[in-house]
């Protein structure tokens, strides 16, 4: 908890808790948004296609998208890293938090299951993709409904531990 | 006139379940995320093939995700009307919030004129490999900032609304 306690009271948490400059803290919280969209928005987009929409675009060139998905992940886990330098002690003791870096975490290894099963040695154009990919697309978009929800949770939770109740 | 109109959201049974029920509005919040990524998934991936890029996906085919798109902006709707009818006060009044609309109705005018002008049946037509439509280009980028745009009104708002009576 020391270490957490030192991380929110560095100049770069200080700078981003107390600027009243729009560029500080409403900035990364607006790069987290952009980058959500870009990240679970793409996301989504391979995930129905594998479930068999857009089926006239080939599953392989799905991967063209993997770009947006990568450009969404940086800008995500840079500005999400920031918020978390800025209040480190209360986020390491929030649940909702390691909820949503769980789902996260599963979320990204679906990506990485999925990218293994069609990617790496695409089915033929026309040919469905394989009932393991599709369980992966549901379970992909599953989970990043629970870390956008948990993700949002946290302010709540975090009220609620220091307040009590709801 | 606003201030009728505030008056009636704040007695409608919307509002009351908003108030009442604080993880409705969490709930909500999260919702409209969501549906923030189901619209524009499919809005900036086409924006994004008719500006050059992806060229081996047909654009034809991420068309047909326009009912995700579409479903996508309903839940937005419908969540946002959920926070305005609840605390009025905080929306109303808001030259933010009225940006944001402004911006979400140009947004929606550019996808009018990309159909009324036969812009979509000359881009729909470009087969994997095809180069886009210079005049297509100009209205994906106009799609991609003016929707840029709309995130930053929203995400801004309460940023951005120091001066404003009622928003907190």
């Amino acid at each position: 908890m020391e270490f957490f306690y030192w991380l929110e009271a560095t100049s770069l948490a200080t700078w981003i808790n107390a600027s009243p400059s729009v560029f500080a803290f409403p900035a990364i919280l607006l790069t987290h948004t952009v980058g959500l969209t870009l990240l679970v928005g793409t996301t989504v987009v391979i995930d129905l296609r594998l479930l068999g929409f857009a089926a006239g675009a080939p599953i392989a060139s799905m991967r063209e998208f993997f770009g947006l998905f990568w450009a969404g992940l940086v800008l995500n886990v840079s500005s999400g890293l920031l918020l978390v330098i800025a209040r480190a002690g209360s986020v390491v003791v929030n649940p909702a938090f390691w909820v949503k870096l769980a789902a996260i975490a599963l979320a990204l290894g679906t990506f990485f299951g999925i990218r293994r099963i069609v990617f790496r040695d695409p089915p033929p154009a026309g040919a469905p993709a394989p009932a393991s990919a599709r369980g992966l697309a549901i379970a992909s978009m599953a989970l990043w409904l629970v870390a956008i929800t948990a993700g949002r949770m946290m302010a709540y939770v975090e009220e609620a531990l220091m307040y009590g109740g709801f | 006139m606003i201030s009728s109109v505030e008056a009636w959201l704040q007695g409608t049974s919307v509002a009351a379940f908003m108030i009442q029920n604080p993880w409705a509005w969490a709930i909500c919040e999260s919702l409209h995320f969501v549906g923030l990524c189901c619209l524009l998934g499919p809005v900036v991936l086409m924006d994004v093939r008719m500006l050059g890029a992806a060229r081996s996906v047909p654009l034809s085919a991420l068309h047909g995700l326009v009912p995700f798109a579409v479903a996508g902006f309903v839940l937005n709707l419908v969540t946002g009307a959920m926070f305005i009818a609840a605390t009025p006060e905080q929306y109303l009044h808001n030259p933010v919030f009225y940006l944001k609309m402004l911006f979400i109705g140009l947004a929606g005018a550019n996808v009018l004129v990309f159909h009324g002008a036969g812009i979509f049946s000359q881009v729909v037509a470009l087969g994997p490999g095809d180069a886009p439509v210079a005049r297509a280009k100009v209205l994906a980028a106009v799609s991609l900032l003016l929707w840029l745009g709309v995130i930053a009104w929203g995400r801004l708002m309460p940023f951005l609304s120091a001066g404003v009576e009622g928003a907190s």
